[in-house]
């Protein structure tokens, strides 16, 4: 059962009546409250900012409903016009909508292009970094090989080279590295090692460092000392930059002879260093 | 400045040789529109399709009202045609704007906040 509205909401019936006569009686056509809502919502929208045009165009196509509709009140041409103002609204939000996509997709190409931009800036300078270096390491190599070259050549001229079926043979006097009975490298022989050093960092293969000694003292002893004798030279080539990986060091004692232990001359020969360095396919076939 | 379209042309012809009134003058924007909309590719675009069709049928009534001799409801309602060819050729281009943003290719490993993000639309569905 329903109650009747008088008795329990009198101010609503006034309020109907009091609208209705407001707009002389007639019922607003959906029509007209469709165009009315989008157009409060496009008017508060981006379209007011973007599309201004085309939005009066709405409102004027709007305002012509509502004359109708004032006048007229729900009829056919209300409806119309209210139809139509409501298409015009809908087209400015079609249109600010629309300006809103080509507006991002600008920036994002912008966007893009500044990236594209900087990358490129960045390999550029990559790229000039990186020619830089090679610059400096070609430069560097290629006086490390003229300082290499000569190195040799000065070995050469003295004769302490020699090329063998095992290698490049570099044979440094006993007597002018070392103190009798000492494994210790004399200041004086630094220089020396130094330009062996540069003369054999960069050659390729192995280089095995080999310590011998004269006859005189036990051959155990000789052995010993022999061995300490090469570590040392190996050593001070290290620290003349050639890599301790390439390197080994042999003691031989007095059991491979160059001269006659017989006489001192013969005996200074056999106190000897030899580095030697050997052919890369020497090393691969091992 | 527009031609005038072949079809409301024939109507003329033809309504006057039957001794009605001849159409309005507003029948050539609606079929003009109607054609911009059709050229633009809004049958692609559903929204813009909807809209579309409500034209043809507003444009077929406004055709019945003028042989009806009703020419004042046929200029209305060729008017509705025209509003709804104007709209459907507005959808098409929101539709086409979107999916040109959204087809930009990203940059290889670039990152997502380098872009402005892509709004959603209710418009932005285009059939392939």
């Amino acid at each position: 059962m329903t109650r009747p509205m008088t008795s329990t909401r009198p101010w609503l019936g006034l309020l109907i009546v009091a609208a209705t006569a407001a707009c002389g009686g007639a019922r607003v056509p959906a029509e007209l409250q469709d165009a009315r809502t989008d157009y409060r919502a496009a008017s508060e929208g981006q379209a007011a900012q973007v599309a201004p045009a085309e939005l009066h165009v709405a409102k004027n196509a709007l305002d012509k409903a509502e004359k109708a509709f004032k006048e007229n009140g729900d009829e056919r041409r209300t409806r119309d016009l209210a139809y139509i103002g409501h298409r015009k609204v809908l087209l400015a939000q079609a249109v600010a909508s629309t300006l809103d996509a080509r507006q991002r997709r600008e920036e994002a190409l912008a966007a893009q292009r500044r990236i594209e931009r900087e990358r490129l800036g960045q390999t550029r300078q990559t790229l000039e970094a990186t020619e830089d270096l090679l610059a400096e390491e070609t430069e560097r190599r290629q006086d490390a090989e003229t300082a290499a070259a000569e190195a040799m050549r000065k070995l050469e001229e003295s004769k302490a080279v020699k090329r063998e079926p095992r290698g490049v043979v570099i044979t440094l006097s006993g007597t002018v590295l070392f103190a009798s009975g000492r494994a210790e490298i004399m200041p004086s022989a630094h220089d020396r090692l130094g330009e062996v050093a540069t003369a054999v960092r960069d050659q390729p293969g192995r280089i095995v460092v080999e310590g011998h000694t004269d006859s005189r003292g036990s051959a155990e002893s000789n052995l010993v000392l022999s061995r300490l004798r090469a570590e040392s030279v190996l050593t001070a080539l290290a620290a003349g930059g050639v890599p301790r990986a390439r390197m080994t060091a042999v003691g031989y004692g007095e059991s491979r002879p160059v001269a006659d232990n017989a006489s001192a001359e013969g005996r200074a020969n056999n106190r000897r260093v030899e580095i030697v360095i050997q052919p890369e396919t020497n090393v691969t076939s091992r | 400045m527009r031609t005038l379209p072949w079809k409301p042309a024939l109507m003329v012809l033809a309504l006057a040789g039957c001794g009605a009134a001849p159409p309005p003058r507003n029948a050539g924007d609606a079929e003009a529109a109607i054609r911009s909309a059709e050229e633009m590719g809004a049958r692609q675009v559903p929204k813009a399709s909807l809209h579309l069709q409500m034209a043809h049928d507003a444009y077929a009534k406004a055709t019945q009202l003028v042989k009806d001799d009703e020419p004042t409801d046929a200029r209305y309602m060729f008017m509705r045609s025209e509003a709804d060819a104007e709209l459907a050729l507005a959808l098409t281009r929101e539709a086409f704007a979107w999916r040109d943003l959204d087809n930009i290719e990203p940059l290889p490993s670039e990152s997502p906040s380098d872009l402005p993000p892509s709004q959603p639309s209710a418009n932005q569905e285009v059939m392939p």
